[in-house]
């Protein structure tokens, strides 16, 4: 479950690649919370899931649990580039109504500040 | 065609052993002659099903404690019968998640039994002799997803 991060800008990206379930999310979820609070300065967070083959509820819970954070703190984020696995269970759960998702890493980082 | 067949796989109550049991669950449903959808379909059921098992059935990971898993394929048609010993569980009446509740201040939880109830042909549930035994048919059919 690897977690990497590049920028775009000032705009954190942090890449989620790899098979994510119950037995890794927590740990994913740690290291991206580290991310955000070193990282994170301006408005938006982009999270990208190309290279992420799987993702059960265990997963999206993390997701969510972000999404809150980031809204209470009046701050975004962005979903970019779902792999077709991530999108269907995204999609499953009526998610991809809630959360903002982007074709790519640069629609995402281009699209104006909500 | 791979003539009708019943697999077994047993895992540990551990999350990191859920791994395996997607692995054995999706060749079972790909020699069953089902699509690749419902071949995830399948892991994701187990995955989910096995963790709500170690979270709340068993409500710990141990080594002391087994799911067992029964495969019966064939003919485009995945039977899964996952069997535990923990506290009765029904995933039939369990609450799911409710989309709304992303705006409340609790945690979300049960997207993963709304997965199942979304995904699976037909579910069973029974508790007998201190046993859950929960059974899961899958095949080709169209699916919401």
């Amino acid at each position: 479950m690897p977690i990497s991060l590049t920028k775009i800008g000032e705009v954190p990206v942090i890449h989620v690649s790899g098979w994510i379930d119950s037995s890794n999310a927590p740990e994913m979820a740690t290291e991206i919370r580290a991310i955000v609070d070193i990282e994170l300065t301006d408005h938006v967070l982009i999270v990208e899931l190309s290279e992420c083959e799987y993702m059960s509820s265990a997963g999206l819970r993390e997701i969510v649990a972000l999404y809150k954070r980031l809204a209470r703190e009046k701050r975004e984020l962005r979903l970019a580039a779902p792999s077709r696995r991530v999108l269907d269970i995204l999609e499953m759960s009526g998610l991809h109504t809630v959360f903002t998702l982007y074709d790519s890493i640069t629609a995402a980082a281009g699209a104006p500040t909500r | 065609m791979i003539a009708p067949f019943s697999r077994v796989f047993q895992l540990e109550a551990r999350l990191s052993a859920i791994a395996a049991a997607r692995e054995f669950v999706a060749q079972a449903a790909r020699d069953a002659g089902l699509s690749d959808d419902r071949v995830n379909h399948a892991q994701l059921i187990v995955d989910e099903h096995c963790t709500n098992v170690i979270e709340h059935g068993y409500q710990r990971e141990s080594s002391e404690h087994a799911i067992v898993m029964q495969c019966e394929g064939g003919g485009q048609r995945l039977v899964i019968t996952l069997t535990d010993a923990g506290k009765p569980f029904n995933p039939l009446t369990a609450p799911d998640a409710q989309l709304h509740a992303i705006s409340a201040d609790d945690s979300i939880g049960g997207w993963g039994i709304y997965f199942i109830r979304q995904l699976a042909d037909t579910l069973e549930y029974e508790y007998r002799d201190g046993t859950n035994r929960f059974t899961v048919t899958l095949t080709n059919r169209a699916h919401p997803s």
